[in-house]
C-alpha cells in the first residue's frame, strides 16, 4: 500500500466548499434569480443529506452569503425528512 | 493478414454515384468515377492477381501482378492504378496476361526462402497464394540462395515485443511502408537505399527505438511472414475467429479475436469495425495479455478487516457474506449508508445490472460511474445546450470536416485510431486549431501543423472559448439563419459574450495567448465550411469543465456547425464504455436514458417492471461519497472494476474515506489499489470472457462476444444479480441478452437495440428505435433534442488552485499512448517497454533553475501531497507548467492533485494543481524506481 500520511480536513466543510463554487458560477445573475436556480440545482444533484447539512450549517449561522442564506431558505422547505 | 479473409478490393471504395459502366471478363459492371479496374473486376466477383495492393491503401502499382488487357489500349496496364472509364472491355485471364504473372512471380521467389512448411505465415501468406493463382511451376533463376545474389542472410528485428521483422521475407511490395503513411500516419518506416539494395527500414534504427507507434498496421498489410506477430511465430497459426470489441479507449474498435482452443493468439482489427475500419494501436491490438497473467484473482475472497490476510471461499459464501453485511450496514445506519460504483470498463448488461441492484434492492440512488472523474461535465453540458448527454457526431464525421479543433484532448496518444483518421483528414488539407498548454504532437507531426496552436494557461478554457465568441459576435460571423431557426437565448448570450471584457485583448494576461492568434483562430473556425470541435478531459477535469462544455455548445451554435457532417461538438471519451455507463443509469440522479429519478412516469415505468418503490431523490456523487464516508453518513461500497484509490484525486482524503467504511466490496481481475481496503474480493472476467455490449464515443453500440469461458466461472452481472437475490431481492436473468432486451423495453434511445439486431446489422449508434432501426449516426440534424438549441451564459470563474511561492508551477496530468488509466492491465503487458514508469516532464527553463537535469529523479509536491518522479525535460512544455501521466501506483500522481472540483458535477480538477518541484533528497534519489512507494504528505 503507496504509504500516505493520514488525512486531516481542513478548510471548510465539503457541502460548504461545493456551493460556494456555484453560487460564484451564478453571481452574473440577480440574486433572488440566482438562490432559485442554485435550490433548483441541489435539488436536482445533491443527496438530501447534503443539503440537510447545508442548511444546519447556515441555521447555525457559520456561513453569511446572502444568496447561500435564501438557498437555504428555500430548501428548507423542500428537504424531505430524514 | 488475417484468418479469416475479408473480401479485398485491392483499392479504396470511391464515393458517388455508380455511374461508370464497363465489362470486365465479360461481367458488366457499374461502379463510381475514379474507381480502379481493379476494384470494378473485384465487385464483379472477378478478383485480378495482386501482392501490393490491398484496399486500405491507395494504388501503388509496384508488383505488376495486377496487369490487364483493356481494348483499345496500349500495352498491359496495371488495373490497380488504371480508373475505369465508360464503356471499358477489360480481360483479366489470358494467355500472355498468365505468362506475364508467372515471369513476375519467377522473380519473386528467386529471392524468397523456400521455407513454406516451416514459415509462420504458412497457410496465410498472399505470395504463397499468388503462386498457386499464377499456376507457378518452375523458377528458371533458381531458387532461395542457388539464385545467386540475394537477401536470404539479412538478421531478423526482434526488437519490438509484439512481432518481428524478417527482410529475409521481404519483397518490397511497400504495403508497410504506406499503411504506415496513409492508415496510421506516423511515417516511420521508408524503403531505405536503391535499386538491389532496397530495403524497409525503421529510420534506420531498430523497431523498438524508431518512432514507430506499434499500431500493427504493418503487421496487417504485410503479405508475406516479413511482418509476423510473435505469438503466431511461437504458437502457431490460429483456428477460430470471434468478432468482439476492444475493452481500452472510448474509440472501441471492433476486433477478430484469433485463437487455437481457447489461448488467444492474436487481436486482428476488423474491417467491418464501423468505429476503427481496420486499424488498431498498440493496446487494442497487442496488450491482451493482462487477460491470462498470472496475477488474476479466481477465487472470492473475504476478510473481517483490512489488516488481515485474505481468506480464499466458495461463490455460496462470498455472495452471502456480502449480502449479509451490506443488510447488517443498512439496519444499523440506515438504508443511504451503502453505496456502489459502476465501471466504465464493464458492459452496459454488467452496469445496468449494478445500477439495478442499488436502486431496487439498496434500496436507494448511491449509485455513481466512474465518468464522474472524466466525463460527468459533458453529460451536464451538452443536455443544458442540446438536450442529450452524448456527442453529435460519428466519428467517419471527421472526413467532412474542413476545420479541425481539437481542445483539451490529445488523440494520438489517448484515442489513437481515431487519431490516425484525424490525420489522414489533415494531411489532406483540413486545418487545424490546437488549444492545448502543452505542444501535443498533433501541433507538428509529418506533415501536419495546426494553422493555430492555442497554448493557453492551464485552467483558462472558458475565458478562450467565450474569447473566441467575442470574436465571432463582433465581427458578424454569427450563422444568424441558423441561430434564428433552430436556437433560443441568443439574445442574453449575445450582450454577456459582446462585452469588451471577453475580448482577447482583455483576456490575454490571463490566457496567455496572444490576442491575435485568438482572432485569427476564430476566424478560421468560423467561416469554414464544416467546422468539428474535439475535446477531451481538458475539458472537462477543471473547476469550470461544464462552463467549458457548454462554451463549445454556444461556438458550434453561434456559426451553424451542428446538425450534418463535418461539423459538431465531439467528446473523446476516456474507457471503452464511459458513454454506456453513462446511458445506463449509472448516476445518481438519473435512471437509465438520462431521466430524473423525480420523473414520477419515469420510476413508475421501473417500479413496475421491477416489482419495487423506487426512491425519488438523488444520491451521492463519488466525491460525496467520500465525504459523507468520513462523516459517518455512509459505511459501505461496492466497487466495480475501478480503482478509485489510484485514480481518484487527493490520494490521502481517498484512503482515509476508504478506511472508514466497515465493508468495500471490489469486483476485479486484480488485487488493485483499493483492494488493499477491501473486505470482500469477487473476481471479474476480462472483456474476452464477457458476453454483452459496449458503447463507445460516437454512442455507437457494438457487441462484446466471449470469446473464451468465464475463468472465474461466473460472468460479473451473475454475481451482482445472486449479491441482489441474497439481500432479498428477486433479480435473475438467463443470459445477457435478456438483460439488454430489458434496457430495450424501457429506455426509449435503446427500444430498437437487441443481440439479434446487432449480431444482424454489426453495431447501431443510439438512438436506435423503430423509426431508426439503424441508428442515428449524426444528432440534431432537423432539431435538436430538447427542441431549440440553448445558449447559456458562461461566466469565466478562475480555479481556486493558484500557484504562489510555495508553489510557483502548475502540474497537468495525463495519458500516454501505451499505458491505459491505472495501468492495472497496460502494466502487466510487455507496453511497459515503452513506459516503465511514470516521469515528469517539464520546461528546460523550470529544471535549470531549480537544479534538475534530464533522468534526475524529483519531489513532487502540492498542497495536499509529495510524491516522487524521474523528470523529462521536454520543450513540449510551456515554462511554469509541468505533466505527469498516472499509470503507476508507485509514483501515485494523484497524491498531489486536490479536492478541486466542477462546480455543476464534481468533476475532479486534475488538469490544474499548484506544485513545486526539487530534487530528490539523496535518500530519495537512492531508491530504485521499482521499490519506490509514493510519501504523501497532508499539508490541509
Amino acid at each position: 500500500m503507496p504509504r500516505v500520511a493520514d488525512y486531516v480536513h481542513t478548510g471548510p466543510d465539503p457541502v460548504v466548499r461545493m456551493v460556494s463554487d456555484i453560487v460564484i458560477h451564478f453571481a452574473h445573475r440577480p440574486a433572488d434569480d440566482a438562490a432559485a436556480a442554485i435550490a433548483a440545482h441541489l435539488t436536482k444533484f445533491w443527496d438530501p443529506r447534503m443539503r440537510r447539512r447545508l442548511v444546519e450549517i447556515v441555521d447555525g449561522g457559520e456561513h453569511v452569503d446572502p444568496v447561500v442564506l435564501q438557498v437555504a431558505q428555500m430548501l428548507s422547505l423542500g428537504v424531505p425528512a430524514p | 493478414m488475417s484468418l479469416l479473409k475479408e473480401p479485398d478490393f485491392g483499392t479504396p471504395a470511391r464515393t458517388g454515384e455508380a455511374t461508370v459502366e464497363l465489362t470486365v471478363d465479360g461481367v458488366a459492371v457499374a461502379v463510381p468515377p475514379g474507381t480502379s479496374v481493379m476494384r470494378a473486376a473485384a465487385q464483379a466477383g472477378l478478383e485480378v492477381p495482386k501482392l501490393c495492393a490491398t484496399d486500405s491503401l491507395e494504388a501503388f502499382g509496384s508488383c505488376r501482378l495486377c496487369v490487364v488487357e483493356i481494348d483499345g489500349a496500349r500495352g498491359t496496364p496495371a488495373s490497380c492504378t488504371t480508373p475505369v472509364a465508360p464503356g471499358m472491355v477489360v480481360r483479366t485471364q489470358t494467355e500472355k496476361l498468365g505468362k506475364l504473372r508467372r515471369g513476375v512471380m519467377e522473380l519473386y521467389i528467386s529471392d524468397h526462402p523456400l521455407d513454406c512448411l516451416t514459415c509462420s505465415a504458412n497457410g496465410d501468406c498472399e505470395l504463397q497464394d499468388m503462386a498457386g493463382v499464377t499456376g507457378l511451376r518452375e523458377v528458371r533463376y533458381g531458387s532461395g540462395v542457388d539464385a545467386g545474389a540475394n537477401h536470404m542472410d539479412l538478421l531478423k528485428d526482434t526488437s519490438n515485443p509484439y512481432f518481428e521483422f524478417d527482410p529475409a521475407k521481404c519483397i518490397l511490395c511497400s504495403r508497410c511502408v504506406r499503411a504506415c503513411d496513409e492508415v496510421q500516419g506516423t511515417l516511420a518506416l521508408t524503403i531505405e537505399g536503391r535499386g538491389f539494395g532496397s530495403k524497409v527500414s525503421p529510420g534506420g534504427t531498430d523497431f523498438l527505438s524508431s518512432d514507430c507507434v506499434s499500431c500493427g498496421a504493418c503487421v496487417q498489410a504485410c503479405p508475406t511472414a516479413t511482418l509476423q506477430e510473435k505469438s503466431v511465430v511461437e504458437l502457431g497459426m490460429p483456428t477460430r475467429s470471434v468478432v468482439t470489441t476492444c475493452a481500452y479507449c472510448g474509440v472501441g474498435c471492433s476486433f477478430k479475436a484469433e485463437l487455437r482452443g481457447d489461448e488467444l493468439v492474436r487481436m486482428v482489427p476488423h474491417k467491418d469495425g464501423g468505429a476503427n475500419e481496420g486499424h488498431s494501436c498498440v493496446k487494442g491490438r497487442f496488450a491482451f495479455g493482462y487477460a491470462s497473467h498470472p496475477d488474476r484473482v479466481m477465487l472470492p475472497r473475504v476478510r473481517d478487516s483490512i489488516a488481515d490476510d485474505w481468506r480464499e471461499v466458495s461463490w455460496e459464501e462470498a455472495i452471502t457474506h456480502t449480502a449479509q453485511r451490506l443488510r447488517a450496514i443498512q439496519a444499523e445506519h440506515g438504508v443511504g449508508s451503502i453505496g456502489a460504483i459502476t465501471s466504465s470498463r464493464c458492459t452496459n448488461e454488467e452496469v445496468y445490472v449494478v445500477q439495478k441492484m442499488v436502486r431496487a434492492a439498496f434500496g436507494n440512488n448511491n449509485v455513481d460511474t466512474c465518468a464522474r472523474v472524466c466525463h460527468s461535465p459533458t453529460g451536464y453540458g451538452l443536455n443544458q445546450t442540446f438536450g442529450t448527454s452524448a456527442g453529435t457526431q460519428d466519428f467517419a464525421s471527421v472526413d467532412d470536416a474542413d476545420v479541425i479543433m481539437v481542445i483539451g484532448a490529445n488523440p494520438t496518444d489517448a484515442h489513437p485510431v481515431f487519431g490516425s483518421r484525424m490525420k489522414k483528414r489533415l494531411r489532406q488539407g483540413a486545418r487545424l486549431i490546437v488549444a492545448d498548454p502543452r505542444s501535443i504532437d498533433l501541433v507538428r507531426s509529418p506533415h501536419i501543423e495546426a494553422a493555430h496552436h492555442l497554448a493557453l494557461n492551464p485552467g483558462t478554457n472558458v475565458a478562450i472559448v467565450n474569447a473566441m465568441a467575442h470574436v465571432v459576435v463582433t465581427e458578424g460571423l454569427v450563422d444568424r439563419e441558423f441561430v434564428d431557426a433552430r436556437c433560443e437565448n441568443i439574445g442574453e448570450w449575445e450582450e454577456f459574450i459582446a462585452d469588451p471584457a471577453h475580448a482577447p485583448e482583455a483576456v490575454e494576461e490571463i490566457t496567455g495567448v496572444p490576442a491575435a492568434e485568438v482572432r485569427a483562430a476564430a476566424r478560421l473556425y468560423a467561416t469554414a465550411r464544416n467546422a468539428a470541435i474535439y475535446y477531451g478531459l481538458g475539458v472537462t477535469e477543471h473547476s469550470q469543465g461544464s462552463t467549458m462544455v457548454m462554451g463549445m455548445a454556444n461556438l458550434a451554435m453561434a456559426t451553424g456547425n451542428i446538425g450534418r457532417s463535418g461539423v459538431g461538438v465531439n467528446p473523446l471519451r476516456g474507457q471503452n464504455n464511459v458513454q454506456g455507463s453513462c446511458d445506463m443509469g449509472s448516476f445518481p440522479h438519473e435512471l437509465p436514458g438520462y431521466r430524473h429519478v423525480a420523473d414520477g412516469a419515469v420510476r413508475e415505468v421501473y417500479e413496475q417492471l421491477w416489482g419495487t418503490p423506487l426512491l425519488d431523490e438523488p444520491g451521492l456523487r463519488i466525491p460525496n461519497m467520500f465525504d459523507s464516508a468520513l462523516d459517518g453518513s455512509f459505511r459501505a461500497l461496492f466497487v466495480q472494476g475501478e480503482d478509485i484509490a489510484q485514480s481518484d484525486p487527493n490520494t490521502g482524503h481517498v484512503h482515509a474515506a476508504l478506511a472508514a467504511l466497515d465493508l468495500v466490496v471490489v469486483q476485479d481481475l486484480f488485487v488493485n489499489e483499493t483492494a488493499k481496503f477491501a473486505h470482500v474480493l469477487l473476481p471479474g472476467t476480462s472483456f474476452l470472457e464477457k458476453d454483452g455490449t459496449f458503447t463507445n464515443a460516437e454512442r455507437r453500440i457494438n457487441r462484446v462476444r466471449p470469446v473464451m469461458p468465464a475463468r472465474t466461472g461466473k460472468q460479473e452481472w451473475q454475481i451482482v444479480c445472486e449479491v441482489a437475490q441474497a439481500m432479498g431481492y428477486p433479480m435473475h436473468y438467463d443470459d445477457a441478452s435478456q438483460i439488454m432486451d430489458e434496457i430495450a423495453l424501457t429506455t426509449p434511445t435503446f427500444a430498437g437495440v437487441s443481440f439479434a439486431h446487432l449480431d444482424a446489422v454489426g453495431s447501431v449508434q443510439w438512438p436506435c428505435t423503430a423509426e431508426r432501426p439503424e441508428g442515428t449516426p449524426i444528432m440534431h440534424v432537423d432539431g435538436f433534442v430538447r427542441g431549440k438549441g440553448r445558449f447559456m451564459v458562461t461566466p469565466y470563474v478562475p480555479t481556486r488552485e493558484r500557484s504562489n511561492r510555495r508553489f510557483p508551477l502548475i502540474l497537468t496530468t495525463g495519458r500516454i499512448l501505451s499505458q491505459y488509466n491505472v495501468g492495472a492491465q497496460t502494466r502487466r503487458t510487455a507496453n511497459v517497454a515503452w513506459h516503465p514508469e511514470d516521469v515528469l516532464e517539464l520546461h528546460p527553463h523550470d529544471a535549470e533553475v531549480r537544479g534538475v537535469a534530464d533522468g534526475d529523479r524529483v519531489e513532487l509536491a502540492s498542497r495536499v501531497g509529495t510524491t516522487s518522479l524521474r523528470a523529462k525535460i521536454s520543450d513540449r512544455m510551456p515554462v511554469g507548467v509541468c505533466y505527469t501521466t498516472f499509470h503507476h501506483p508507485v509514483s501515485g500522481a494523484n497524491v498531489v492533485t486536490t479536492d478541486n472540483s466542477d462546480w455543476a458535477t464534481n468533476c475532479p480538477e486534475y488538469k490544474v494543481t499548484a506544485v513545486q518541484v526539487t530534487p530528490a533528497t539523496a535518500l530519495t534519489a537512492a531508491v530504485p524506481a521499482h521499490e519506490e512507494t509514493t510519501v504523501g504528505a497532508a499539508r490541509g
